[in-house]
């Protein structure tokens, strides 16, 4: 059996950021380097899309061997550690909740943040907005993670205060189901 | 050149191809839900191959120790084993070479793990971002080159295959605009 | 060891950077031209007059001081300018291109390729380095 089909083939981490760079270039359209606010919105929804289905089958594939996880904090500890780990070479930085179904994970230096650098001209905000895309595809990722362990909930991605730190909130809408009796 | 192309990729930062190929076939699932149709999702798949391929290329010049191809031949050489070895950990063969064109052959394919294209996409070119990224690469070194996907496991072929044909040697010109 | 002047040309003769780090005269108008099509005609002589096949220029000097080149097989050109004690910088050049030209510019989603660069990641590192040098 192929390292490729046994699930252990490695490519280049470049690899894939070019093919995230180019995923948020095709969201935007044509117009990409103006886009218009619905344009962003609509950007956003395809590339927020294309992560969840992507988390989704990723967390299959990384809990395959795995016991069942006893509850949804393990669950969100697992997506902080484990999961950021195998996607992104570290761990979600830090991790508050309301302890009602809210959770707020913080990612001091995302890398695709960490990269993203704008020309001198463009104003800060529209910096923050193209910034915002790049944060897309990982909030769909926890929101397909969440979803592919029985936990529906809703992601948000923030860049609250500067480049590279970004914010993910997750809303729980429902939690997992419990174990059968 | 395979021990150019292991070199190479043993200094990049890796990581799993899991990643990589389910965000490919996301990709290509939201392209056909776009565009309806395969020949136009192929079309928009060589279009952003060519858009990564443009920048790629800097990435394997900087970290690639190869220096300058002599003929054709060589660079389907420096292609298969370097190229492919450096960004996807494979390393392709090459054949059919001649002064104007060459195949590449992927005995494996990391784009395409665990893919079963469904009956009524079956001419899907679902590697054909591969295609654009050699066209978009090979542009930036002044090769002007049409590639095409000839033969593709998801096919039901024993390889994957991509012809490369060189249609130009652009020559640098010097454009004086006063 | 002083550098002067740093600057990046892509193919199509567009100055993409420049940056003085110490320059006591000023520049002429339409100097970046001027620069391009020194280089240009300077490479097609130097290949022409050569003895054997391949090897182009990488420096050549004043009296006053020494211009480094470096081009990649994609057609940037990489130029700087500095005072004569400075050796061979083809390795210099080389990692200001992989390290920082590649990791800060061709890597980062807000860039376009052709664009001129402003990017504060290229232009704070590689002053960084600069002053290293």
């Amino acid at each position: 059996m192929s390292a490729l089909s046994q699930g252990r083939h490695q490519v280049a981490e470049s690899t894939f950021s070019f093919l995230h760079m180019e995923l948020v270039q095709m969201a935007l359209g044509p117009n990409s380097a103006t886009p218009t606010t619905s344009q962003l919105q609509l950007a956003s929804r395809k590339i927020e899309a294309i992560g969840f289905q992507v988390g989704q089958r990723l967390v299959e594939r990384y809990t395959k061997d795995r016991p069942r996880f006893t509850d949804t904090l393990e669950i969100i500890k697992f997506i902080c550690k484990d999961f950021w780990v195998e996607v992104y070479r570290k761990q979600i930085d830090k991790l508050q909740t309301n302890n009602r179904g809210v959770y707020m994970l913080q990612d001091n230096s995302h890398p695709t943040l960490a990269r993203c650098s704008a020309p001198t001209a463009t104003s800060a905000t529209t910096a923050k907005q193209m910034a915002a895309l790049h944060i897309k595809f990982p909030s769909g990722l926890i929101r397909g993670a969440l979803s592919g362990l029985g936990v529906i909930a809703s992601v948000s991605a923030t860049i609250e205060s500067e480049l590279p730190r970004c914010q993910f909130t997750i809303k729980i809408t429902a939690p997992s189901a419990p174990p059968p009796a | 050149m395979r021990r150019v192309g292991e070199a190479a990729f043993s200094k990049v930062e890796k990581i799993n191809s899991e990643l990589f190929s389910l965000t490919y076939g996301a990709i290509v699932t939201q392209l056909l839900k776009d565009y309806e149709e395969v020949d136009a999702t192929n079309t928009q798949l060589e279009k952003m191959g060519y858009n990564i391929g443009v920048r790629l290329i800097d990435e394997f010049l900087a970290k690639a120790q190869v220096g300058n191809c002599g003929n054709f031949g060589e660079t389907a050489e420096v292609i298969a084993k370097v190229g492919f070895k450096m960004f996807l950990g494979i390393t392709a063969e090459v054949v059919g070479v001649s002064e104007k064109e060459f195949s590449l052959q992927l005995p494996e394919n990391p784009l395409a793990e665990f893919v079963e294209l469904p009956e009524q996409y079956g001419s899907l070119a679902y590697n054909n971002m591969l295609c654009g990224v050699l066209r978009g690469a090979l542009e930036m070194v002044q090769m002007r080159v049409e590639c095409s996907l000839t033969k593709d496991a998801l096919w039901g072929d024993e390889v994957t295959e991509i012809r490369v044909v060189l249609k130009e040697m652009m020559e640098e010109e010097y454009v004086d605009d006063d | 060891m002083v550098v002067h002047t740093m600057q990046i040309f892509d193919r199509q003769g567009q100055p993409l950077y420049y940056r003085e780090f110490n320059r006591p005269l000023a520049a002429s108008k339409d100097e970046h031209k001027l620069m391009y099509g020194f280089l240009f005609s300077l490479k097609k002589l130097v290949a022409s007059l050569s003895p054997k096949k391949g090897g182009g220029f990488y420096a050549c000097s004043t009296s006053a001081y020494k211009l480094h080149y470096f081009e990649t097989a994609s057609g940037l050109r990489f130029v700087m300018t500095t005072d004569l004690a400075m050796a061979d910088m083809r390795d210099v050049l080389r990692y200001i291109y992989s390290n920082f030209y590649v990791e800060c510019l061709v890597k980062n989603p807000l860039w376009r390729p052709g664009e001129p660069i402003t990017c504060p990641n290229f232009t704070k590192s590689l002053e960084r380095y600069v002053a290293t040098l």
